[in-house]
Formats: C-alpha cells, sequence, structure tokens
C-alpha cells in the first residue's frame, strides 16, 4: 500500500514535472486582464511535432473552458527556417509575424494577450486551457460558413460571477475561432491559476 | 443607405475571407514518401491520396488528400508533414499512416426491437487482409456461422489510382429436421453455390469517383414432408452503378464532411420449383434509380451531428407459371408494380473518452441514429399502398487497429 502511494507519488510528481508551467494572470485596476502562458508549452515533444510539420497549426486559446480569447496559428517554413505566425485577439487585434528562431518563437509566444472584457480581480481563480489543433484537423468550409454566420451578429457572452455583461467579441475573431473550436485538439493543456494584481 | 450598410460590411468580409483563402500558403510536392506501412502498400497509399508529384497543393488540398488515405480500409489515421525537397521551395510531402493490423475482427451485439417483439443479433467476423505485391490486396473472412468470403483487390490499375476487387462467397450446406417442432415433420436442406462478386471504383476528379459492382448468388432447396417432396433452385443477378462524391474523414465512424451517392441497381431473379404437385416457375425484375446525401458536421471537438435524405425511384416485373407453387400467393401470370421511397435520418456521435485514449487504444463513440423511410407502390392491377417505417439505432463502437466492436439496441416500427 505505502509503494502504491510512494508510486503514485513519483507519477504525479514526474507529471507536474513534465507539464509545461501555469500561465500568469494579471488583472489591472480597470478589471481587464492580461494572460501569459509559459514557451516551455512549445517545447512538448508532441507541440513541437506538429509545428514543425511544416502545414499550419493551431492554438486556441480559452477560459472556463467555453470563452476562446486568443487563437495562434503557426507554420514552420522548412527552408528558409522561420515561423509565419498570426495570433488573433479577442481585442480584435490580427498579428501577422515571421519569426526567425524557436527561441524567438517562445518569447513571442510568453507575451502576455488580453483576456476577453470582462471582471478581473486579484485573487479570483481561473482556467485556463490551450487545444492543440494540428493542420489535418480543421475543416474549411465550416471556417467560411462560421464566417458568414458571424455576420448575423454572435451572441453576447456574460461575465462569470457578477453576471455583468461583456463586450461580444468581434465578428472575424469569434468566425475563426467558431471554426476552430470544431477541430478535434490532439492535446489540451489545463491549468487553475490565481489573478495576480498588476505591477 | 442605413440598410445598405450591413450589406456592404458583409461583401467586404466575404472578400476578406475569399482573399484570406487565394492568399493560402501553396506547396509544389516534388516527391511522396509513405511511412509507417508495415503491412499495407507505401504505392497505393500514395496513388490513392491523389496527389500528383510536381504538382502545386493548398493545405485544404493536402487536407482533402489526407481525408482519402483515411477512407482506405487498411488506414486507420494519417497525418502529413513537408521536409525540404532537392531545388528550393519544392517539399517532400511525409504521409505517416496508422494501418490496420492484417488479422481482423468484427463483433456485433444487438438488441433488434421489432413491433412488439425482442430479439437478439449476435455475429463475429474475422479474417486476413494481407497485401500480395506493390498493389494487391488478398483477403478471407468467416462468420463462424458457415459463411465465408474471400477475394483479391487489385489497385493501381494501369498506373492509375482505382481498384477493381474480385471476390467469391460461399455458404455450407445446411440440413434441418423439423420433426421435432412441427405438426407436419419436414426436413429442409439447402445449398447455396459459390457466388462471384466484382466491385470497381475509380476516381474521376476530385472527391468525385465511380463505383460499381455486381454480384451473382445461385442455390438450391429441398423439402420433403409425409405429402411432398419439392426441389426449388434459383438465382439472381444484382448490379450496381454510382456516382459518388465522398468528402468524409472515415469510411467507418465519419465526424465530418459529406457522402452523396446516386445511381441504379438491376437486379434480375429467377426459380424454379419441381414438385410432386407439379412444376412451376417465376421470374423478377427489378430496376431502381437511388440517390442519398448525408452530411456529418462536427460539433466540437467531442460531438459531431449527421443528417440526410435519400429518394428512389423503382420498377418490379415478376413473372409466373403455377404461382400456387410459391407459397400460394395469388398473382397473375405476369404483374408489375412502381415504386417510390423516400428516407430522412438524423443522428449523433460523440467520442466517449480523451484524445490521448483514443490515440493509445483506438476510437470509443457512442452514436445514435433515427430514420424515417416512406415508400409508395403503385400498380395497375392494386389500389396504391403505402408504407412507413422509423428506425432507432443507439451504439457503442470501439474501433482499433484489429477491429470493431459494436453493441447496438435497435428499433424498427412499420407503419402499414
Amino acid at each position: 500500500m505505502r509503494g502504491g502511494i510512494a508510486l503514485a507519488l513519483l507519477l504525479s510528481g514526474a507529471l507536474a514535472w513534465a507539464a509545461p508551467p501555469p500561465p500568469s494572470v494579471h488583472a489591472g485596476a480597470d478589471g481587464s486582464a492580461a494572460i501569459a502562458i509559459s514557451g516551455k508549452l512549445l517545447d512538448e515533444a508532441e507541440v513541437r511535432k506538429h509545428m514543425m510539420s511544416g502545414l499550419t497549426m493551431n492554438l486556441l486559446l480559452s477560459l472556463r473552458d467555453r470563452e476562446p480569447y486568443g487563437q495562434i496559428s503557426i507554420r514552420f517554413e522548412p527552408w528558409d527556417e522561420v515561423f509565419y505566425v498570426r495570433a488573433l485577439g479577442a481585442d480584435g487585434s490580427d498579428e501577422k509575424k515571421v519569426i526567425g528562431s524557436f527561441e524567438a518563437l517562445k518569447k513571442w509566444w510568453s507575451a502576455p494577450r488580453a483576456a476577453p472584457a470582462g471582471r478581473f480581480s486579484p485573487g479570483d481563480r481561473l482556467k485556463v486551457s490551450v487545444a492543440v489543433i494540428p493542420f489535418s484537423a480543421s475543416e474549411e468550409a465550416d471556417a467560411k460558413r462560421w464566417l458568414a454566420q458571424s455576420l448575423s451578429g454572435s451572441p453576447t457572452p456574460r461575465a462569470e460571477g457578477g453576471g455583468e455583461v461583456a463586450k461580444a467579441p468581434p465578428s472575424l475573431f469569434s468566425a475563426v475561432i467558431g471554426s476552430s473550436i470544431r477541430r478535434r485538439p490532439i492535446l489540451r493543456f489545463e491549468w487553475t491559476v490565481a489573478v495576480q494584481r498588476s505591477r | 443607405m442605413t440598410q445598405a450598410r450591413p450589406l456592404l460590411f458583409f461583401f467586404l468580409l466575404l472578400l476578406t475571407s475569399l482573399s484570406a483563402t487565394a492568399q493560402q500558403p501553396s506547396f509544389p510536392i516534388e516527391r511522396i514518401e509513405v511511412r509507417g506501412a508495415r503491412f499495407a502498400s507505401e504505392e497505393v497509399v500514395a496513388r490513392e491520396s491523389l496527389i500528383v508529384e510536381g504538382t502545386t497543393y493548398t493545405e485544404a488540398q493536402l487536407r482533402a488528400a489526407m481525408s482519402r488515405i483515411n477512407r482506405l480500409p487498411f488506414v486507420l489515421d494519417s497525418s502529413f508533414a513537408l521536409e525540404k525537397g532537392t531545388t528550393h521551395g519544392s517539399y517532400v510531402l511525409m504521409v505517416t499512416i496508422v494501418e490496420t493490423k492484417p488479422v481482423f475482427y468484427e463483433a456485433i451485439s444487438s438488441r433488434q426491437r421489432l413491433g412488439g417483439s425482442s430479439y437478439p443479433v449476435d455475429g463475429f467476423r474475422t479474417g486476413l487482409r494481407l497485401f500480395v505485391g506493390s498493389s494487391s490486396l488478398i483477403h478471407a473472412a468467416t462468420d463462424f456461422d458457415g459463411n465465408y468470403q474471400a477475394g483479391l483487390t487489385q489497385y493501381n490499375l494501369f498506373g492509375r489510382p482505382g481498384y477493381v476487387s474480385l471476390g467469391v462467397r460461399w455458404t455450407e450446406d445446411d440440413r434441418v429436421d423439423f420433426e421435432s417442432d412441427r405438426p407436419v415433420p419436414s426436413l429442409f436442406e439447402f445449398r447455396v453455390d459459390p457466388s462471384p462478386e466484382l466491385r470497381f471504383g475509380f476516381p474521376v476528379f476530385g472527391d468525385h469517383s465511380i463505383v460499381g459492382s455486381w454480384q451473382h448468388d445461385s442455390g438450391s432447396a429441398r423439402v420433403t414432408t409425409e405429402t411432398e417432396s419439392r426441389y426449388q433452385k434459383g438465382g439472381s443477378d444484382r448490379g450496381e452503378l454510382a456516382w459518388v462524391f465522398d468528402t468524409t474523414d472515415d469510411p467507418l465512424l465519419p465526424t465530418s464532411g459529406t457522402l452523396w451517392r446516386s445511381g441504379f441497381n438491376l437486379e434480375l431473379y429467377s426459380s424454379e420449383v419441381r414438385s410432386t404437385a407439379g412444376s412451376g416457375s417465376l421470374e423478377n425484375r427489378s430496376l431502381r434509380f437511388f440517390s442519398g446525401w448525408e452530411r456529418h458536421r462536427p460539433l466540437n471537438g467531442w460531438v459531431s451531428v449527421n443528417y440526410g435524405l435519400g429518394a428512389g425511384i423503382g420498377r418490379f416485373e415478376i413473372e409466373s407459371e403455377g404461382p400456387q407453387l410459391f407459397g400460394g400467393v395469388q398473382i397473375p401470370g405476369r404483374f408489375a408494380w412502381d415504386t417510390i421511397g423516400y428516407s430522412a435520418s438524423a443522428g449523433l456521435s460523440s467520442s466517449l473518452w480523451s484524445d490521448r485514449l483514443t490515440r493509445k487504444y483506438g476510437d470509443l463513440r457512442f452514436q445514435a441514429k433515427a430514420e424515417y423511410f416512406g415508400t409508395t407502390e403503385n400498380s395497375d392491377e392494386v389500389v396504391a399502398y403505402g408504407s412507413d417505417r422509423t428506425t432507432l439505432e443507439l451504439a457503442i463502437v470501439q474501433r482499433n487497429v484489429w477491429g470493431t466492436l459494436r453493441l447496438a439496441f435497435n428499433y424498427d416500427r412499420e407503419i402499414d
């Protein structure tokens, strides 16, 4: 029995050691928040395998399981050995870049990203997840359909807790995210973290 | 002007979407390399992807090629990666497959509820599927209930994608003595001759293909009672030709894509009876045109829904001599009728365990499907007759590299 517990502890320790460190969430005085996810996630063997495939891999960033707040697309170009990246954010941002090295990519990836509008307070517990979606799991037709659907207006999400109505994300963002969450992830990382006060 | 603004916005976004599609990165594929094929043929996998070396493809086109590979009966899953080719800007497409084992099984245990009664339908099939050479696949299977099947499938005919499959099915002779549980003691013996069958499929363009099949069945039966001895033999030929549009991601458990099948089938059946009460013959002919469409759409990473519509029209003809010999049914010497059929279906499919477990142990899915069939029959001699049927299937399916296990409940209700 004691041996079993020791083995379980050892295994859980090994898993904890193997998992990427939890993200940091910092809340501003106005209730906004920025989330930074460790670049070590990109070191994960499965993630790296799909990222280096030369075809586009998507990473879907979500809060509380159901609230997407960003989508990162990464494609490695074998000839130039650069990464073509695109980051869509809940704040309507759409950033496209060419990054020259894996280390630079990790640094760019781990930069804080804006959470969906809502009220975040220091000390709150927040579930953050990253779904890794390989190129094979996407469906272009669905992406187009969701783009068309988003034109008729997207549902307004409701902030957790106080019931305060949050701002609806921009149409293009919900369209792309809408198509992404219909894809089957190959891997999902989840953490529950405490919101910290912004420095 | 205010009303026109949303429309303008719509077109602007549509243009953005179209230009995004046009700006998709494309990759000149210099060569295809298949990995992970221990039992399968690398050549067939490469050919059936319809990727032509020296041609440029977008990610969407590569995705469609991946679905084509995943629909091969000996491939469970595949992944693509690009590596540098020999000249700058060209790529080698690395296709890694998860193949099925050469020995396969299929187990079904279901409870069928038809009308007011319920009965079990259980079955177990196992067999062998083996590549012989680079493009020939042989298979043999049995259900341990006296039924056997064997065949040869030839891929890459004339250096082109597609297949032709030749097979034969046969059943052990059977003999049933009803002496103990029938009021009239009777002996029923039947034999089924080896039945040849031919199947083929050729891609026409993209995900469109022409598929066809022909099969011949023949056999005989002898029934002996205290008062009568009857010998009956018959045979049938059934052919089908269809156009198929298939973009589904899996042949057995699809979660996305469209399957549209339209074509016709022709069936000829003839039977002869020699009995102590006389002799007779019966001939059936039927020609049926059909079209069926089914769409699978993922709702999220776990659940997908499917819905479909089908329709068909057919003409059936019977010609008989001595109809009393065929179950005593009073039919004229020649009888013909037309049928119109239509169907609608809706269902869902949900993964029951995590992606990690799926990758390790294969799929475990719950499937539910409800289907409605309507039929109307018309003939000169008989008043128009219609019937409706509804079916519901609930199933749990486990599929891995060795085979498929299906536990199901089927409900079938017919309304005249």
